[in-house]
């Protein structure tokens, strides 16, 4: 709202150079432009062609040829009102044209007798009264709303726009002390380039800025005209206030002009100081607000973060959550913890949290030359997936530096043009398939956040790029994503965020050879943190590798002490700030990361205890078994005991009806149904009792020879099955195997229960078959056994439950679902295994492989 | 006429039984617990006795010892029939001195050629052995008393651990599977009978005669079967 002031020209006429030269002078700089004439001819000459508002004429002046005094020459131009003055004290000739007449030559008589012939006197004390009534108003407003606004920089701005309104200044500022380096800088400003206001720091013991900063005293300079002042640029005039509170000075106010030539005056000087005590409450306010907003923020973040550190005790849920609190609490793009392997003194990453966008040009590069298979994804505009298990490549190399297991990366297009892609890391392999759908909804993601990371400069830009990456990963169930562009000459991919957390607690986790940076290395072993700016003259290798890798401004590493010990090192970073962390900052994480300590080691016993648990559970789950096992094999015995002797009538007493009853007569079928029933009964007893018995804890281990049981087995159940039109089928090599050690019998029950598995599931289908077949070379560690049968096949949804004990498919009464069960443990005892494959209506195979010790005949 | 006794506490079984042995044309006595069997077997001795183990009172394995600590008893042929066929059984039954045994349920056939086979060892047992006294090495076996010397010691064999030390002395250095034994030992048909009861009666034997470190007679050839090397 600067008022345009209205410029006066004046002509001041004298034959006398020194005369002349000190009334302009003396004019200059009063909102009056100064012409002179130096003879008679020139007035006229100068008054003919140009427009004057008043002119100065010396009264001892007159036309050299005629003698005609000037002042009578000039009365023709009536409109330009005249001030006679005179050099030598002598009075006028005439006066009769001029509205005033003046003997002293004095500053203040002169500007006042022009003033006083323009009739501006008036004027100007109509303008003064508006412009104080606008100042008191300026002031009055100011004052209201500063007390409104708490956000300490809008208070700043609004006070130095007052400023440099009140003071109709060029440029207005703020300077406050940074007590570090005792330097005052450049806190709010107006009018000033940004150029100048970047390299804007003042010492505080010697300069004028300075000056006023210590002695409290404000500072007017100008009105002697244009002069260096150690302001560290030039200025034609310049005002510094102290901004006092409690008597001390807080800060500078200050305006000045550079280019016009307004001097500031003590009024000025007095509404800067009216101001500036105004501005002292208000800064005041504002830091007392932001200090307790700070607070408030830190005792909630500190709150908060122990809350979800100390909320979970699982450590893949425990890691990513301090980092993410620490992220938020510090206020930085990304954390990582790395835990300390001592053997091979290397930091390896357990956790990070990033949520990071680089200014435009400042992330990582992903040079396409490198990377063959991505840059032609990126031709043929098709998605891109590599999995470190892949062959190997420069790609896969990267993916297991990174402890990364799979990298799916989809171009991002826009009217036919590949704009850039996303990259979506997983740590584990992908849980789901990636089909057209999630791709559509993945490129819809990408396209949007792409569009948002080339412009996003705000904050609040900022955010949504971040909920659509994790969106991105959600969709896709990354660990977290990437969006990069492709640069305009298709060389390379320029990433612009970063998104998401990641925890590895297994290997390939990435590492950080501590032999290779020392500065990393006394960190964690002398427990002292890391405080680092990319630009820093002190920058150490490992904060150096730390920071390039990361793309990043600064890294703070605090050290993970547990009882004393240093457990590994958290690290944070951030790609946009360049400051560094303060000691307030450091104070803050370093309670945090106190707590990730104990959160870590809790996690950590809880992740022992419950293995510890899971293997407590094996245990009671196999005593358990054994007990009812136990309690199946006396219930067996008892049921046999019970069972058979009954059968045993029926069979023997039917065998000897059917000696002698005629093969033709009714009675003979009857019979020969009795003893078919009769021996199927007999056959789930035996079964039961196979299956049931009570493992014999002290059994001898004994040489056993494999071909011997299954002959043995098959010479007893051949029969059985064939009745049932089933072909039986054995085959062994003809050499002599090595025997396999166990105790006696069970290899026989492990044939046994399986060839009567496979008969009960062929029992009524055609052509149908069961084989049992050694296969054993010389020299072989295993002899495989294989039972198959071209039966209807084990449903695949069964075929993890059929080794559970009891589990069955068979009628009530027909299996005990223990068999399977029984034959595994007993495979594995010897250091065995049983596999099995089947399929819909082809058959089933099991094969049972057993070791054999070499050099046994 | 041979004379077989069956003992079993259930009626039903020990009535089938009856029927069975009838049928064969052997005259039967049936006894329906053990003590009944001991004090029938005092009155007169049977060629065989089928003996069920599980019954009341008195079970089959202690009628078992009580006959062959009696040595009028040591050549009677005993069959044990089990309904719970659980190697225990068998093994405890044998160790009884019990000369084979019978799972029930049982086929009529079976139990008609193990009779058959143990009555006919039965009838030669009750005649002198060609050469009553066979030697190797140390270990000396007289066939008059089933009995076996070693040094000082005098160790009582039931008859068919005699028959069977017998067998292995007279083919010495022969490895003899389990199936060729049961033929040859028990005179089962071929493929009937269990390679268990060869087992568990070479066990029974090396826990008599091999009751110390350095006695070693007869040896296992893994997959194969049994041998005594001179």
């Amino acid at each position: 709202m600067t008022q345009e002031r209205k410029r006066h020209q004046i002509l001041v006429v004298g034959g006398d150079f020194d005369l002349t030269q000190q009334v302009k002078q003396a004019l200059s700089g009063n909102g009056f432009v100064v012409q002179t004439a130096y003879s008679h001819r020139d007035a006229i000459f100068a008054l003919e062609n140009e427009v004057y508002n008043a002119a100065l004429v010396d009264g001892a002046m007159f036309d050299r040829i005629s003698g005609e005094p000037t002042i009578s020459a000039l009365k023709r131009f009536q409109h330009v009102p005249m001030i006679l003055f005179s050099g030598n004290g002598k009075p006028p000739i005439d006066s009769s044209p001029v509205q005033m007449v003046i003997g002293g030559l004095d500053k203040r008589t002169l500007a006042n007798s022009v003033r006083g012939v323009l009739g501006i006197e008036q004027q100007a004390a109509q303008t003064k009264v508006a412009a104080r009534v606008d100042e008191v108003q300026t002031l009055f407003a100011l004052g209201r709303t500063l007390t409104e606004v708490l956000e300490l920089s809008e208070v700043l701005n609004r006070i130095v726009e007052a400023a440099r309104n009140l003071a109709h200044a060029e440029e207005g500022m703020i300077l406050l002390p940074d007590d570090e380096i005792g330097q005052l800088y450049l806190r709010a400003k107006v009018g000033i380039d940004e150029a100048a206001a970047r390299n804007f720091r003042i010492k505080t013991d010697d300069t004028l800025a300075g000056h006023v900063f210590s002695s409290g005293k404000p500072a007017l300079i100008g009105a002697q005209g244009p002069q260096k002042v150690k302001t560290e640029y030039f200025v034609n005039s310049l005002l510094y206030v102290p901004i006092l509170l409690k008597n001390k000075t807080i800060g500078v106010l200050g305006v000045n002009n550079k280019n016009t030539e307004d001097v500031f005056d003590e009024h000025q000087q007095e509404l800067l100081m009216n101001l500036a005590s105004y501005a002292a409450i208000a800064i005041e306010n504002a830091r007392i607000h932001e200090e307790s907003l700070r607070k408030t923020r830190e005792l909630q973040s500190l709150v908060e973060a122990s809350q979800v550190v100390n909320s979970s005790v699982s450590l893949d849920r425990t890691l990513p959550n301090i980092c993410e609190q620490l992220v938020q609490l510090l206020r930085v793009n990304w954390s990582e913890i790395y835990d300390w392997h001592h053997e091979s003194n290397q930091l390896r990453l357990l956790a990070r949290y990033q949520h990071t966008l680089w200014r435009p040009g400042r992330g990582p590069t992903i040079k396409l030359e490198r990377y063959p298979a991505l840059r032609a994804a990126l031709e043929e505009n098709r998605y891109l997936q590599v999995s470190r298990d892949g062959q190997r490549s420069e790609e896969t190399d990267s993916l297991e530096r990174g402890g990364i297991h799979t990298l799916l990366t989809l171009p991002i297009q826009t009217d036919k043009q590949v704009l850039g892609v996303v990259r979506a890391f997983f740590i584990h392999p992908p849980a789901k398939s990636f089909d057209t759908e999630t791709m559509q909804r993945l490129h819809t993601l990408g396209l949007e956040s792409l569009m948002m990371v080339a412009g996003a400069t705000s904050q609040y830009a900022s955010q949504h790029v971040f909920r659509l990456a994790e969106e991105i990963n959600r969709v896709v169930e990354a660990d977290w994503c990437e969006m990069a562009l492709l640069s305009p000459n298709s060389q390379s991919l320029n990433v612009q965020a970063s998104v998401g957390r990641g925890v590895w607690l297994e290997s390939p986790r990435p590492a950080i050879d501590l032999n290779s940076f020392p500065d990393l290395q006394e960190a964690v072993v002398n427990q002292i943190p890391i405080n680092q700016r990319s630009d820093g003259e002190k920058l150490g290798k490992g904060a150096r590798a730390v920071l390039d890798v990361a793309s990043s401004q600064i890294l703070l590493g605090l050290p993970l002490v547990q009882r004393g010990q240093a457990q590994g090192l958290v690290l944070f970073g951030d790609a946009r700030s360049s400051r560094l962390f303060t000691d307030r900052e450091i104070d803050l994480g370093r309670a945090i990361v106190g707590q990730a300590a104990t959160a870590l080691e809790n996690a950590h016993l809880v992740h022992d205890l419950e293995l510890s648990l899971e293997e407590l559970k094996d245990t009671h789950d196999r005593l358990i078994q054994t007990a009812r096992l136990s309690a199946m094999g006396e219930l067996a015995a008892a049921v046999a005991h019970q069972i058979n002797n009954p059968l045993t009538t029926i069979l023997v007493d039917t065998e000897m009806m059917i000696q002698d009853e005629p093969e033709n007569s009714r009675n003979f079928r009857s019979l020969l149904a009795i003893s078919r029933a009769g021996k199927r009964a007999a056959g789930v007893v035996r079964r039961l009792l196979a299956t049931a018995r009570p493992t014999e804890e002290n059994a001898p281990i004994e040489a056993i020879d494999v071909v011997d049981t299954i002959e043995g087995i098959l010479s007893l159940v051949r029969q059985h099955i064939e009745r049932d039109h089933i072909k039986v089928i054995g085959h062994w090599p003809e050499i002599k195997l090595p025997p396999v050690y166990t105790v006696q019998g069970q290899l026989d029950d492990i044939w046994l229960n399986m060839l009567l598995n496979a008969h009960d599931a062929l029992i009524g289908r055609p052509d149908a078959e069961v084989g049992i077949e050694v296969l054993y070379q010389p020299d072989d560690l295993y002899i495989d056994v294989v039972i198959w049968d071209n039966g209807p096949g084990i449903p695949e949804h069964i075929q993890s439950e059929i080794f559970k004990p009891f589990f069955t498919t068979k009628p009530v009464g027909q299996g005990t679902g223990l068999g399977l069960h029984i034959s595994r443990q007993v495979v594995e005892r010897v250091g065995g295994s049983i596999t099995l494959q089947s399929a819909a209506n082809k058959g089933t195979r099991f094969i049972v492989r057993l070791p054999v010790k070499k050099g046994e005949k | 006429m041979s004379h077989v006794m069956a003992v079993d506490d259930d009626l039903e079984v020990l009535e089938t039984l009856g029927r069975v042995l009838e049928r064969e044309n052997f005259e039967v006595t049936l006894a329906r617990s053990g003590s009944q069997a001991l004090s029938l077997i005092d009155r007169r001795v049977p060629d065989l006795v089928i003996l069920d183990i599980i019954m009341p009172e008195m079970d089959g394995i202690t009628v078992c010892r009580r006959l062959r600590a009696n040595a009028r008893y040591i050549t009677l042929p005993v069959l044990f029939l089990t309904a719970k066929g659980s190697t225990d059984d068998i093994v405890d039954g044998l160790d009884a001195g019990a000369d084979d045994y019978v799972i029930k349920p049982f086929e009529l056939p079976e139990l008609r050629a193990r009779v058959h086979a143990l009555l006919r060892r039965g009838a030669r047992e009750k005649m002198p052995p060609s050469n009553a006294v066979l030697q190797i090495n140390d270990l000396k076996l007289d066939s008059d008393t089933y009995q076996v010397y070693l040094d000082d010691e005098t160790i009582q064999l039931t008859s068919t651990e005699h028959r069977l030390l017998r067998y292995l002395m007279e083919h010495v250095n022969q490895a003899l599977s389990p199936g060729h034994l049961l033929q040859a030992v028990w005179e089962y048909p071929p493929n009937t009978g269990d390679p268990d009861l060869v087992r568990a009666h070479v066990r029974n034997l090396r826990a008599k005669i091999e009751n110390e470190p350095d006695r070693k007679y007869i040896r296992t050839i893994h997959g194969v079967g049994y041998m005594i090397a001179t």
